[in-house]
């Protein structure tokens, strides 16, 4: 499979990036340890858009800059596109669910970033996902408030064709 | 069968065996992820059914107004509020002890 994705950052990593190539960081994130981009579903995603989001809201970013890349493997769980991955994914929680009670006796809420984690230890290159980025807007209850699709990539090997999206400063972010 | 279907049945099968010790690493990784739109929040789950939020930052990140509509104004910047909900039994969710955590903080 071969996907593009974004990356929101600053200028200078930015330039950093393309010289150097993407290096896994320390910290983790929601679909666990690895290079995130954002990934253009459809109408309903703006993988652009939604790294810039990432670049001026989230990290703070006075000079955000929008990186584009190609990722390719054959070797990915895919939680938007692949039926199969989504039900044995809903598996892997559901098994962790019933061991953590066989092993305490109680029902205990289980973080679905747990599962990530577990998934991470795995031998895989990276994971496409779909996202709720704003799942703590009360008032839309149900309704998805900001709908992003995520890219984990656990692999540098996979990212080529790094280059800078240009003209990013005058986009506007529409969240 | 791809790739990731066979890497997911063998996680599910790993699984089965799973030891305490297991979800203690998973869940010490877990609590250290840092939530793209809870730059002022994060939670931290045990098995012991005990949630306790962070808040930080409060005063002066705007999504943390949109957040907390009744926040807590009188807190000074870079202060810190960790707040532990008992949801053993108690029937409650991550959401709802969320809200209850912003409720109390507010007042």
């Amino acid at each position: 499979m071969i996907l593009k994705g974004y990356h929101g950052t600053s200028h200078d990593s930015a330039e950093k990036i393309v010289a150097e190539g993407f290096k896994i960081p320390d910290h983790l994130g929601w679909l666990g340890c690895g290079i995130y981009f954002f990934y253009t579903y459809a109408k309903i995603a703006d993988g652009k858009k939604n790294a810039l989001f990432w670049a001026r809201q989230v990290t703070k970013t006075g000079d955000p800059v929008v990186l584009s890349a190609s990722i390719e493997s054959d070797r990915y769980i895919d939680l938007l596109e692949n039926e199969d991955h989504r039900r044995l994914f809903d598996r892997v929680y559901a098994s962790m669910t019933d061991r953590q009670k066989e092993l305490h006796g109680m029902d205990a809420v289980l973080d679905i970033k747990v599962a990530f984690q577990a998934l991470a230890e795995e031998e895989i290159d990276f994971i496409r996902c779909p996202i709720d980025a704003n799942p703590r807007r009360a008032y839309y209850n149900y309704v998805i408030r900001q709908y992003q699709v995520q890219i984990c990539v656990k692999k540098p090997s996979c990212i080529s064709s790094i280059r800078i999206e240009e003209g990013a400063s005058t986009w506007t972010t529409g969240q | 069968m791809d790739y990731g279907t066979i890497i997911l049945e063998g996680l599910i099968e790993k699984i089965q065996k799973y030891t305490p010790a297991d979800f203690d690493r998973l869940i010490a990784k877990a609590n250290s992820v840092v939530d793209s739109d809870d730059t002022f929040m994060t939670s931290n789950f045990s098995t012991q059914g005990r949630i306790e939020y962070t808040f930080s930052n409060v005063t002066h990140d705007p999504i943390s107004y949109e957040k907390l509509p009744e926040g807590p104004t009188s807190m000074t910047p870079d202060a810190l509020v960790k707040i532990s909900l008992d949801c053993t039994g108690a029937g409650l969710s991550c959401e709802d002890g969320a809200y209850n955590a912003t409720g109390i903080l507010a007042a």
